[in-house]
């Protein structure tokens, strides 16, 4: 991954992780793997990173942590989504899309 | 234990012994990172990697436990407001403690003993939160208040003297040591409010009255206003100190009121205060500073 797409990611991540728990809430592993196949294999995270963020968004009051036990009996910690983060993931699509479509725009292939 | 589990065992162990955080928080985290290490090695052992080789990828590409690590604690260094609040509750309290004896007010050392109750009760019950380490600080007001009433005894009481001012040494030494390996912050947290203390017993020479036992308020109405604001002060630095997320500008929280309340003691009780006693009260501002100043050293 460059530089430039490190940046990106790294201003991206909150939005990224508010996406797939507001599909479902999820747990540290199953995120990245989620992550990594939407994006076909894009978005590979450096796993340790993930959980500082998740912490500063549970901190924020965007997710909220809970420890519930697979099928198998083992303990895992679930994300799920609060209204905050429902609200932040909104504004946060809204600007993306107009961001999105105003660099499209500019950087449009040229002609010819 | 099979060579995969100690590997990520250790690996753990490297990544939470760094953590300088509250045990339940640390002991949460440690649960997350095993659970998350024991997913993608199995996930990979189930791909045909060997054991060694998958635990060995597993902490790969989770990354360097260091860095990690420090991410953590600044996530979790940040109070919320509440914490905030009874971060700078006990400075607060001393400064209302200070107005009922300036003022001779009743009503406000009665507030003042019941919210510092309220307070110690809740610092007790909730395994001593960060913002706890504040009100520590006064809580060692009495040891170390015996130890130099004790100073000056005669007779039989010379005795327990001897007996009681090591207990009290050691009992400060545990205290201070056990907030070391928590936090080198929480130290200076919790004896700024001793820089602030000495400085002014120092400039009001309330020292020779605590060792003999007849301390009067006299220092008190001289300058109530003056050591009304330095606990002001003191308590609007430990409420940054709460709320700000760099360790860096922790520590400039705690530093800058101290070599303020130092400054003024000095500039406007300089007439009173020898040339030894300034030196003991900037040393006890520099004792305060140095887990702070060697948090700036890295």
């Amino acid at each position: 991954m460059t530089n430039c797409e490190r940046e990106f990611l790294k201003g991206s991540t909150d939005c990224l992780i508010l996406s797939v728990v507001n599909d479902h809430p999820t747990y540290g592993y199953e995120l990245i793997k989620e992550l990594e196949s939407r994006s076909d294999g894009y978005f590979h995270f450096r796993e340790g990173t993930l959980y500082p963020a998740l912490h500063r968004m549970e901190h924020d009051g965007l997710i909220e942590g809970k420890w519930e036990a697979l099928p198998g009996g083992q303990e895992r910690r679930y994300y799920y989504i609060t209204p905050r983060g429902k609200d932040m993931l909104a504004r946060r699509r809204v600007v993306w899309s107009d961001f999105s479509a105003a660099v499209r725009s500019v950087l449009k292939p040229e002609a010819g | 234990m099979t060579v995969m589990h100690k590997k990520l065992s250790d690996y753990v162990s490297s990544l939470c012994g760094g953590l300088r955080m509250d045990s339940r928080t640390r002991e949460e985290i440690d649960r997350e990172v095993r659970a998350h290490l024991e997913d993608h090695t199995n996930s990979l052992t189930r791909r045909g990697l060997s054991d060694d080789e998958a635990s060995h990828r597993a902490i790969r590409s989770f990354g360097n436990p260091g860095i990690i690590a420090r991410d953590l604690i600044v996530v979790h260094s940040q109070g919320s407001w509440k914490d905030a609040f009874l971060t700078s509750l006990p400075h607060l309290l001393v400064a209302l403690l200070l107005t009922a004896c300036y003022r001779h007010s009743f009503v406000c050392l009665l507030a003042t003993v019941l919210v510092a109750g309220l307070g110690a009760h809740m610092a007790v019950s909730r395994r001593a939160p960060p913002w706890s380490f504040s009100w520590l600080g006064y809580c060692l007001v009495p040891v170390i208040l015996a130890a130099l009433l004790l100073l000056n005894a005669t007779h039989w009481w010379t005795l327990l003297g001897i007996a009681y001012i090591p207990c009290a040494v050691l009992v400060v030494v545990y205290v201070v040591r056990q907030t070391a390996s928590r936090d080198l912050l929480y130290v200076s947290l919790m004896l700024a409010p001793w820089a602030v203390i000495t400085a002014w017993c120092i400039a009001t020479q309330s020292f020779s009255g605590i060792r003999t036992g007849s301390l009067n308020a006299a220092g008190v109405h001289v300058y109530g206003r003056e050591l009304v604001g330095s606990f002001v002060a003191l308590a609007i630095s430990s409420f940054v100190f709460a709320r700000i997320r760099p360790r860096w500008g922790k520590a400039l929280a705690l530093i800058i009121p101290l070599a303020g309340v130092l400054g003024y003691v000095s500039l406007y009780c300089g007439q009173e205060m020898s040339l030894w006693g300034w030196l003991i009260a900037a040393l006890a501002v520099l004792l305060v500073s140095i887990p702070t100043v060697r948090e700036f050293r890295g």
